[in-house]
C-alpha cells in the first residue's frame, strides 16, 4: 500500500515519484531508531499534498524544477521546526484546536486532492486552475477534452474501473477479494493491463506515454538536493512554517487514532515521535524527499496484519526501498490514473459527505464551524482557514457561554484539580468551563493517572464543555478500559445540549430545552439497568421532595427538585434519586446534587444515623449526641458511628444479625427518621456503579429489617 | 474578638454568627462601624441590635459597638489594634465582579493590611451552625504547623468533626510529566515518594497535637499551590478554609499576576480564616 500511496503523493504534490519513496525509507529508519510510538507507519502525508503543490509552483515562478529544489529546502526547515516543536514538547498541540475546525480543515484537503487528481484520472495531466473550487468547475471542460482525445480512453477506462474497485472491495467485508488491500488490485491492474497491451496492441489499445509513470532511468544520479537561496523571503518562511503545522497536526492525530488500534495498548510519546519526525524529514528534505509524516491508513493495515513492535515500520521502509530499487523498470509500467484513483479515493474519503452528516449528528454549531473551516480552507488557505475556524469557535462559544467577560478571565486561571479519593480512585474536577483552549490542563491530569486505575471526571461545577472535550475524553475513556482501568464522566446530566449526540456541546440550559431533552450517557446507562432489573426510571424533573425533605439531613437544606428517579415496579417501595439541594441561604448559597435513595420500613424504629464519615454533624438534631458504642461489636464500634437519642433504643434494633450486615458490607450514611430511611455515599452524584451497589444494598438491608423486625 | 459591619442583606446573619461563635470561645466581642457622614446607619444598626439583643445569642455574649468615620478599612484596623483584637470576623462576597476585583473590597484590603487573623464570612446563618468540616493548608512552610496547631484548637473548641490538611506540591518537570509509559511510572514513583515524604512531615507536626474528638485526614494535592485547595474545599463541601496569612502585603500587581491567596480571595469556596501564625 505504501507504494502506490507514495508515487502519488508525490506525483501530486508536483514532485518526483521517487521523492515519496526517498520520505517513506528514511521515515522508517529514523524512526525505528528514535520514534516514540510502536506501530505506526511513517511517510508522506495526504496534508501536505496541497502546500507542497503550491510551494512548488508559487517558489518556482514557472520554473518546476527550481521550485522544487527550493521546496526541498523548506521542507529541511520545517522538519527542524517539528524537531523544536518536539523538544518543547508541543505534542498536545492538536489537542489546542477545536475539533471540528481540523475535521473541517481535513475535509478541505481531501476536497482538494480530489479535485485535481480526478482530471488525471481521465488522462488530462495538467489542468490550468489553481484553486478547488476552479478545478471543479473545470471537471466538465476536461471530460470534454477526453472525450475529443482517443489516446485517453484506455487510461480513463482504466482510472474508472480502478476508483470503482476502490469503493467496492472494502465493502466486501471478509471475501477474499478484501484479503489483499484495494490499493494492491487496482495497482495489479493496472500493470496487467499494460503488459497486455504490448502483446495485444489490438485488443488492449496501449497508454499514451505521459500517461504512465516515469522514473528516471539513472536512480542514484537524479537525486535532487535542496536550494537555500530563498531561504530570507517571506514565502518561504511561511511555507516552512505551514508545513510543519500541517505536518505537526496530521502526525499527532494518526499517532493517537493509532494508539487505539495497538493490540497491546501502549502509550505512543509523541514528543518524542515529534522529535523523530522532524530529523526524520530534514533527512528526507536533504536528500530529495518529501516531508515525512506518521499516517494513519498506512498503519491500520500495518496492525490489521499483526503488527506489534517498531520493527514494521523499519520493514515496512526497507521492503518499499528495495522493492523500488529492483522493478523500478516493471513500475513504469503503472498508469497514473490508477495512482489518481487512489488519491481520489482518499480525498474522497476525507470529504465525504458521511463527514458532514457525522457533524450534523453533533449539533448544528459544530456543523456550521466544521462548514466555516471547510470552506475558509478552500477559499484561502489552509492555515489562515483553520485560524478563521479557530476564531469562529470562540466567538461562538462566548455567545452561547453568556458571559464573555467570565470567559476570558477564567480561561488564564487554574480551573482543575486531581486528587486521590481512595486508593487508585481518582477524582478530577473541573469549574467554570472546558474548552478545547483549556483541554490542556485535563489532559495533563489524565496523563499523570496510569490506565489501571478508576478515574471521576467530575463536570457538575462547569457550565459549559465544548465538544472538543469530550471527543478527547472519550479517546481517554478507551485508553482507560484497555488499561483495565475506568473512566467515568459525571455532572453533565443538568447541561443543556444541542443534540442527542453523546458528544454535543454542553451549555447552560435554557427554559425551552425542558421538552426536547435527549439522555446523558449517564441516563441511558441507569435507564438500561432499570430495564434490565425491572425498575422504572424517569428523567423528568420534579420539584417535589417526595419525602426526603422529612430527614433531618435535609432540616436547613431546601430540596430544589429530584432527577434521574430510580424506582421499583408497581407499589411505591424505595426511591433512588439525584436531589438537587440547597445548602445555606443569602447570596452565598450553594446548590448541591447527591444521589440519595429512601427506603421505607414497615415498622417504626428508632431515630439514628449509621456514617463512617463525619456527615454526621450535618445532621441538626444531632450536635451533641455522643457515638453509641457496640461493646459486643468492638470492630463495628470502630469503624462505624452510631448516633440517635434513645441509645438502648437503636442498641436493639441494631442486633447481631444486622451490624454483621453493616460490616460485611461498603459503608454508607443510613439515617433512619422513625418511617424511613435515607442512604447514601457521598455528597456528590454517584456513578453507574456505584448505583448498583447502592441499590442492592438497600434491598438487601431492608429485607433484612423486615425479616428480623417482623 | 471584632466584627466590621455595614449596612447589608447579611447584616443580622453576621452579627449572630460572630456572638455565637464568641459566646463558645468565651470571648468579648466588637462591634465596629465606621459611618459615612450624614448617613442614618446608626439609627437603622441600633433597631437591628436591639432586636438581636432581645432575641438571640447576643444577648448572652458581652459585646461593645464603637462607631468611627473615615477610611473603612484603615479605621477597623486601627480599632482592632487599640483593642488587642485577636481575630477580626467580616463579612465577604463569596464571587467579585472584575472591577471589584481589580479595586479590591473591603474585606480584602483588611486581609491585605492587617496584622492579626481574620474570619470571612461567606454564608453566615441565623440559625445554628458548626463548622463540622475544615480544610486546612499544610504546606510546607514555616508557617504551617502554628497555623495547624491553632486550627485544631478552634476546631476542638467550636465541636468540629473533620479536619482536611490540604498539602499542596508543585509538582516539577519530573512529577508533571507523563508522555509515555516510562515517564508515567517515574512520575507516579516520584509522587508516591513525596507523598510519603509529606505526610511524615505532616506526623511530625500533627504527633505534638492529639486531636480527641476530631478526624484527621491528609491529602497531597498535585497542583497550583493556592488554587487547588480553594477548588478542593468547594467539592470537599468544606465549611471553613484555614490557610497561613501571607508572607508579604498583597499589591495590585498581585492581582494582576494572580497567584496563592489571590485565588481564593477573588472566589471564596466557604468561610476562609486567615490564622496570623508564626514561623517556626
Amino acid at each position: 500500500m505504501a507504494l502506490p500511496l507514495g508515487l502519488g503523493l508525490a506525483l501530486a504534490s508536483g514532485a518526483p515519484p521517487m521523492a515519496g519513496i526517498i520520505a517513506a525509507l528514511v521515515g522508517s529508519i529514523v524512526l525505528f531508531f528514535l520514534g516514540g510510538s510502536y506501530v505506526t507507519i511513517s511517510g508522506p502525508g495526504n496534508g501536505l499534498v496541497v502546500i507542497t503543490l503550491f510551494a512548488i509552483s508559487s517558489l518556482g515562478a514557472g520554473d518546476a524544477f527550481l521550485g522544487y529544489q527550493l521546496t526541498l529546502a523548506a521542507i529541511v526547515a520545517s522538519g527542524g521546526i517539528l524537531l523544536l516543536l518536539g523538544l518543547f514538547r508541543f505534542g498536545a498541540l492538536a489537542e489546542f484546536f477545536p475539533a471540528s475546525a481540523i475535521k473541517g480543515m481535513l475535509a478541505a484537503i481531501g476536497l482538494i486532492i480530489l479535485s485535481r487528481q480526478i482530471h488525471v484520472l481521465i488522462g488530462i495531466n495538467d489542468p490550468s486552475g489553481a484553486s478547488a473550487p476552479d478545478l471543479l468547475t473545470e471537471i466538465w471542460a476536461s471530460i470534454k477534452l477526453a472525450f475529443a482525445d482517443e489516446s485517453t480512453y484506455p487510461t480513463a477506462i482504466i482510472g474508472l474501473i480502478s476508483l470503482l474497485l476502490l469503493f467496492i472491495i472494502p465493502s466486501k467485508g471478509k471475501s477474499w477479494l478484501s484479503k489483499i488491500p484495494a490499493p494492491m488490485w487496482v495497482i495489479s491492474l493496472g500493470m496487467t493491463y499494460s503488459y497486455l497491451s504490448t502483446y495485444f496492441p489490438q485488443v488492449f489499445p496501449a497508454f499514451a506515454d505521459e500517461h504512465l509513470l516515469k522514473l528516471p532511468a539513472n536512480l542514484s544520479n537524479s537525486i535532487v538536493f535542496p536550494n537555500f537561496s530563498a531561504w530570507a523571503t517571506g514565502g518561504f518562511i511561511s511555507i516552512a512554517f505551514s508545513l510543519a503545522f500541517i505536518a505537526a497536526v496530521e502526525s499527532l492525530l494518526s499517532i493517537k487514532a493509532v494508539d487505539k488500534l495497538d493490540p497491546l495498548h501502549r502509550r505512543s510519546n509523541v514528543n518524542k515521535d515529534l522529535r523523530a519526525l522532524g530529523l526524520a524529514t530534514i533527512i528526507s528534505g536533504l536528500l530529495g524527499g518529501l516531508n515525512v509524516v506518521a499516517v494513519i491508513a498506512r498503519s491500520s493495515v500495518n496492525v490489521n496484519n499483526g503488527a506489534t513492535q517498531r520493527w514494521s515500520n523499519l520493514f515496512h521502509g526497507v521492503f518499499l526501498g528495495l522493492f523500488f530499487l529492483l522493478f523500478s523498470t516493471q513500475l513504469q509500467n503503472i498508469p497514473l490514473s490508477v495512482l489518481a484513483a487512489i488519491l481520489v479515493y482518499t480525498g474522497y474519503k476525507l470529504t465525504a459527505p458521511s463527514q458532514f452528516t457525522a457533524m450534523a449528528q453533533v449539533g448544528w454549531e459544530e456543523l456550521s464551524l466544521f462548514v466555516i473551516t471547510y470552506v475558509a480552507t478552500l477559499f484561502t488557505n489552509l492555515i489562515t482557514g483553520i485560524l478563521l475556524g479557530m476564531l469562529a469557535t470562540l466567538i461562538l462559544q462566548m455567545f452561547s457561554m453568556g458571559r464573555s467577560t467570565v470567559f476570558f478571565r477564567q480561561l488564564l486561571r487554574p480551573n482543575t484539580l486531581l486528587y486521590e479519593e481512595d486508593d487508585n480512585k481518582y477524582h478530577l474536577s473541573v469549574k467554570s468551563f472546558a474548552n478545547f483552549l483549556n483541554f490542556l490542563r485535563i489532559k495533563n491530569h489524565l496523563d499523570t493517572i496510569s490506565t489501571d486505575s478508576e478515574v471521576i471526571v467530575d463536570f457538575s461545577l462547569t457550565t459549559y464543555v465544548d465538544y472538543s472535550v469530550l471527543e478527547h475524553l472519550h479517546q481517554y475513556k478507551n485508553n482507560f478500559t484497555n488499561g483495565g482501568g475506568h473512566l467515568e464522566i459525571i455532572g453533565l446530566d443538568d447541561l443543556g445540549r444541542s443534540s442527542a449526540h453523546p458528544m454535543a456541546n454542553r451549555h447552560p440550559r435554557k427554559f425551552f430545552e425542558k421538552s426536547g431533552y435527549t439522555l446523558t450517557r449517564r441516563q441511558k446507562a441507569l435507564r438500561l439497568f432499570a430495564l434490565s432489573h425491572q425498575f422504572k426510571f424517569d428523567y423528568h424533573e420534579i420539584d417535589e421532595s417526595l419525602g426526603f425533605q422529612d430527614f433531618d439531613y435535609f432540616k436547613f437544606k431546601p430540596i430544589n427538585l429530584l432527577r434521574n428517579r430510580l424506582l421499583p415496579k408497581g407499589k411505591m417501595d424505595w426511591l433512588l434519586a439525584d436531589v438537587h439541594y440547597q445548602e445555606g441561604d443569602f447570596y452565598g448559597n450553594q446548590t448541591l446534587h447527591a444521589t440519595m435513595l429512601s427506603i421505607p420500613l414497615s415498622k417504626r424504629a428508632p431515630l439514628f444515623v449509621i456514617d463512617r464519615e463525619s456527615l454526621l454533624d450535618k445532621v441538626a438534631f444531632l450536635a451533641g449526641f455522643k457515638d453509641i458504642v457496640f461493646e459486643l461489636h468492638p470492630d463495628f464500634s470502630n469503624r462505624f458511628k452510631v448516633k440517635g437519642d434513645k441509645a438502648l433504643a437503636i442498641k436493639r434494633y441494631l442486633n447481631r444479625s444486622i451490624i454483621e450486615f453493616l460490616e460485611e458490607h461498603k459503608s454508607y450514611h443510613i439515617e433512619c427518621n422513625g418511617e424511613a430511611l435515607l442512604i447514601f455515599e457521598k455528597e456528590r452524584n454517584a456513578t453507574i456503579s456505584e448505583i448498583k451497589q447502592m441499590v442492592n444494598f438497600a434491598v438487601l438491608f431492608s429485607d433484612l429489617l423486615k425479616k428480623v423486625h417482623a | 474578638m471584632a466584627i466590621g459591619i455595614g449596612l447589608s442583606p447579611s447584616l443580622e446573619a453576621n452579627i449572630t454568627e460572630a456572638a455565637r461563635l464568641c459566646s463558645i470561645l468565651g470571648d468579648k466581642l466588637f462591634l465596629i462601624h465606621v459611618e459615612a457622614p450624614n448617613s442614618h446607619s446608626r439609627k437603622v444598626l441600633k433597631q437591628v441590635l436591639d432586636k438581636l439583643a432581645t432575641n438571640s445569642i447576643l444577648a448572652e455574649v458581652d459585646y461593645e459597638i464603637s462607631y468611627e468615620s473615615g477610611d473603612i478599612s484603615e479605621s477597623i484596623i486601627r480599632v482592632c489594634k487599640e483593642k488587642k483584637v485577636d481575630l477580626l470576623l467580616a463579612g465577604a462576597l463569596p464571587r467579585e465582579g472584575l472591577l471589584r476585583y481589580y479595586m479590591g473590597s473591603v474585606a480584602r484590603q483588611l486581609v491585605r493590611k492587617s496584622s492579626f487573623s481574620i474570619l470571612l464570612l461567606t454564608n453566615p446563618k441565623l440559625f445554628p451552625k458548626t463548622y463540622s468540616n475544615i480544610v486546612v493548608t499544610g504546606i510546607n512552610h514555616p508557617k504551617t504547623p502554628d497555623t495547624i496547631k491553632k486550627t485544631i484548637e478552634f476546631a476542638e473548641a467550636i465541636g468540629s468533626r473533620k479536619l482536611t490538611i490540604v498539602d499542596e506540591v508543585v509538582p516539577d518537570k519530573n512529577t508533571k510529566r507523563a508522555a509515555d509509559d516510562e515517564e508515567l511510572e517515574r512520575c507516579n514513583r516520584l509522587r508516591g515518594m513525596i507523598e510519603q515524604k509529606e505526610a511524615q512531615r505532616l506526623n511530625l507536626t500533627l504527633a505534638e497535637m492529639a486531636g480527641a474528638n476530631l478526624e484527621l485526614d491528609t491529602k497531597v494535592i498535585f497542583g497550583k499551590p493556592g488554587y487547588s485547595i480553594g477548588h478542593f474545599s468547594q467539592t470537599s463541601r468544606a465549611e471553613l478554609l484555614v490557610l497561613n496569612s501571607p508572607d508579604t502585603i498583597l499589591g495590585f500587581m498581585d492581582r494582576v499576576f494572580t497567584h496563592d491567596l489571590e485565588y481564593i480571595l477573588s472566589e471564596l469556596p466557604s468561610d476562609l480564616l486567615i490564622i496570623h501564625s508564626h514561623a517556626q
